[in-house]
């Protein structure tokens, strides 16, 4: 008894302020989520509204894929740059670096970073025009501001992959390496060895470190606000904009989004434990 | 599997391009008024730099947004520090659900939540003032600290700390000259992820917080979403928005080599 006071004496603020600050919000957005604009009681309304509408379903699929594509080409990027530093006495190092410095970076930064080298006036523009690529602005492809994403992918990418990459490494220069040796010695070629030894043990790293990635891509409302188009419009943009509009109408929708959008990060979350509680069984941890 | 050095060199390169290429024009516009394409150098005139001083805006939010983040993870780490070493070093029962809810406002965005916080702290008269701000910081960085100063405390040993009250020392001289010592670079690592985490809040400052209170990016993002004609006082804030946590983060460097914890868990 004596010991239990001190737990739950400890967990007070944190117990205190989420029930207040975190779970009553949770309930109101929920409520919300199944009343109608006057506060009445709406049922499934307004979740059938919000899926059976055309630009829900379109933001819906545009921050998927925003943040699939974001995530994957992070994980092959981080696997080229971690089996090259894995090596090096000072690898660790290089990529803790440049993964804290990045990662750090807020993404309204980033994003605004991106616009000054990559819009079609931008840095990138002027050198291909230099170098005789391009002859007038409107030649250099839009990578910024576009309708399918290409700017946010290269926001989110430059942020995370060097991230992804350091828990790679933590694998690869650990239990990895004992399995290829054994590997090698059974003259089993080098791809292979790549695709049938590395990546199965860095497995449940990679899967960690890439659903963290992934919500913090889909969730993201910054880079998209300022990086969106009016035709891709990512579901954090399209869910301030139907909050916000003065004609309340929208905000019942608005709810429900919140409450989809939250499952679809609460199904990550899940994922993320179990693959890491499975990964630390395997290591034998 | 070896790789040959010279391709290892070349992806190394490359990485390095790729991260601090894109700084390139960002410090090029600071320092120019002006920058037609297709010009590859701008003409520097020193840019929006020697005006910063007599800016109203920027500065201001930059004191602010320090105080407010360096507030912020005083009070997190000063109410977790204790739940935190209960999460890590003893077994009760609930400590799977409470360290499965603390994960719950780190993962889900807070474009998802920050509207019905708006809602209850309008009715707690904790909305567009200063201690709401604080409070709904708190509401995010609170679990997250918490987490990861948990990771640091699972691999602390409290044996230490019981010999220590086998002897008679009391609890305070403990937690000052037993626990902090040895817990020192985990801490430090968890407050500067717990400070970037905070610096780079938008939306939730916008929301819930003090018109009177603006921090920098309240005040850089209306100016860097409209087609804004002057880069230059945008390259400048947001120059000023980055510079704060390469500082900080290089004066933890040696805690952050030190600590397994900065590898694994990211600010993300």
């Amino acid at each position: 008894m004596t010991k239990r006071l001190p737990i739950l004496a400890s967990f007070l603020p944190l117990i205190v302020l989420m029930a207040i600050a975190y779970i009553w919000p949770v309930a109101a957005i929920i409520r919300g989520s199944f009343s109608d604009e006057a506060g009445l009681f709406a049922g499934w309304q307004n979740y059938a509204d919000v899926l059976g509408s055309y630009y829900f379903r379109d933001s819906l699929w545009f921050s998927l894929r925003v943040s699939l594509i974001s995530t994957f080409l992070s994980v092959a990027l981080a696997a080229v740059l971690a089996m090259a530093l894995r090596d090096t006495f000072a690898g660790k190092k290089i990529a803790l670096f440049l993964s804290q410095y990045n990662l750090s970076i807020p993404r309204m930064a980033a994003a605004m970073i991106m616009v000054f080298l990559l819009s079609q006036t931008g840095l990138a523009s002027a050198v291909s025009h230099a170098l005789g690529f391009t002859e007038s602005v409107g030649d250099f492809p839009w990578l910024v501001y576009d309708a399918n994403g290409k700017g946010l992918i290269i926001v989110f990418v430059w942020k995370f992959f060097p991230y992804i990459c350091i828990s790679m490494l933590g694998v690869l220069q650990g239990a990895s390496l004992e399995y290829e040796q054994q590997a090698a010695t059974l003259g089993i070629g080098k791809w292979r060895r790549f695709f049938f030894v590395v990546l199965p043990t860095a497995a449940p790293a990679i899967a960690v470190s890439s659903i963290l990635v992934f919500a913090a891509s889909f969730g993201d409302y910054e880079a998209p606000a300022i990086l969106g188009s009016a035709q891709g419009r990512s579901l954090s943009v399209m869910l301030y904009l139907k909050y916000v509009d003065p004609d309340m109408r929208d905000r019942p929708e608005a709810f429900a989004i919140m409450v989809l959008m939250g499952l679809v990060l609460m199904a990550a979350i899940v994922t993320c434990r179990r693959l890491a509680a499975g990964g630390a069984r395997k290591r034998g941890l | 599997m070896t790789m040959r050095a010279r391709n290892r060199m070349i992806i190394i390169t490359v990485a390095f391009v790729v991260l601090l290429l894109p700084l390139i024009p960002l410090l090029m516009w600071s320092f120019a008024t002006f920058w037609r394409w297709p010009a590859i150098v701008p003409a520097f005139d020193g840019g929006y730099w020697p005006r910063l001083f007599s800016d109203t805006r920027i500065l201001p939010a930059l004191r602010n947004s320090l105080a407010l983040s360096a507030l912020v993870t005083f009070l997190s780490i000063a109410l977790g520090f204790f739940a935190a070493k209960n999460l890590g070093t003893r077994n009760f029962r609930g400590k799977r659900l409470i360290e499965f809810s603390l994960l719950i406002p780190t993962f889900v965005p807070q474009i998802a939540i920050v509207f019905g916080m708006q809602t209850v702290f309008m009715k707690l008269l904790l909305y567009s003032n200063f201690p709401g701000l604080v409070a709904a910081h708190l509401v995010f960085y609170l679990p997250y600290t918490t987490l990861l100063l948990a990771a640091v405390f699972e691999n602390y040993d409290t044996a230490l700390e019981d010999q220590a009250r086998t002897l008679g020392i009391g609890r305070l001289k403990t937690m000052l000259f037993i626990t902090l010592p040895a817990v020192r670079s985990g801490v430090i690592v968890t407050a500067v992820f717990c400070f970037i985490g905070t610096w780079s809040v938008y939306l939730l400052t916008n929301v819930i917080g003090d018109p009177h209170f603006k921090t920098l990016p309240v005040v850089i993002f209306p100016l860097v979403s409209v087609g804004n004609n002057s880069y230059s006082m945008v390259s400048v804030a947001i120059i000023l928005y980055i510079l704060p946590i390469l500082i900080i983060l290089m004066a933890a460097s040696k805690a952050l080599a030190d600590s397994r914890l900065g590898a694994r868990k990211g600010a993300i």
